[in-house]
């Protein structure tokens, strides 16, 4: 059976905590380990905080909405936002190295959510990004 | 006040933050560690025995708590990271710049090796 999670977000990074809290519930719901259903809240954590962060930056009113679905031992989510267009597969991201001193974060985010996720399908439509993307839940 | 669960031992600042330090925590994590910070000891240990989650913005929170610990003298380290947590840190390199420990008093020690 097919479960679905649909959510509507607000330009506020504070909209996270309650999408993890919401992913947390639905995994309960649908039998998912909960080490799985943080790990795919992470990617997305990361996703929508670029969004906000950087895609919406400097805008009050803006649409971003995640599509999250359970499917025989997958996890699915879309998300759409109609912020700058941002395609997490082909961005840059820095090598992670030097010491504290002249460490930077920049661009973690993205590695974290390209290891994360088994299949990403980004399309810019219509104004909006429109992000698809899968991972496969490991055998319980 | 401080909401981060915390205790001085063996004279370093243990930080243990509990669930997740996600891009909605974070910044009250960063802000009750620098207090903590400022009046206490310069060695930290973040214990993440009862943190479930960490977002490349909790990464940059420990990464400016770890310069301030720095800048006062001490360092920071990490122990009892559990497997989604370590995860994240082995992505971005932070295992291997603050190390990670199987206990608290591991960690400890480490600290005041350096």
């Amino acid at each position: 059976m097919v479960s679905q999670l649909d959510m509507s977000l607000a330009n506020d990074v504070q909209e996270v905590g309650r999408v993890i809290d919401a992913l947390e519930a639905f995994g309960e719901e649908n039998g998912i380990a909960p080490e799985e259903a943080l790990r795919f809240g992470l990617a997305l954590d990361e996703l929508i905080t670029n969004i906000i962060s950087h895609g919406l930056a400097g805008r009050g009113e803006a649409t971003i909405s995640l599509l999250i679905e359970h499917d025989k031992g997958v996890l699915r989510a879309e998300l759409h936002d109609d912020g700058l267009p941002f395609d997490p597969l082909t961005a840059d991201i820095e090598h992670p190295d030097g010491d504290i001193d002249d460490r930077k974060i920049g661009g973690l985010g993205v590695t974290i959510v390209r290891k994360i996720m088994d299949r990403l399908d980004y399309r810019r439509e219509d104004g909006f990004n429109r992000l698809k993307m899968e991972m496969k839940l490991k055998a319980a | 006040m401080s909401n981060l669960n915390h205790e001085v031992i063996g004279g370093a600042l243990v930080l243990k933050p509990s669930r997740r330090i996600d891009s909605s925590s974070a910044k009250a994590f960063e802000d009750d560690a620098n207090a903590l910070l400022d009046a206490g000891p310069k060695l930290v240990v973040v214990d993440a025995a009862d943190l479930d989650y960490i977002s490349s913005a909790g990464l940059r929170v420990i990464l400016t708590t770890a310069k301030k610990a720095k800048a006062g003298g001490g360092g920071l380290t990490i122990a009892c990271a559990k497997a989604n947590v370590k995860e994240v840190l082995a992505v971005s390199g932070f295992d291997n710049i603050f190390g990670l420990h199987d206990s608290v008093d591991v960690a400890i020690a480490a600290l005041a090796r350096k």
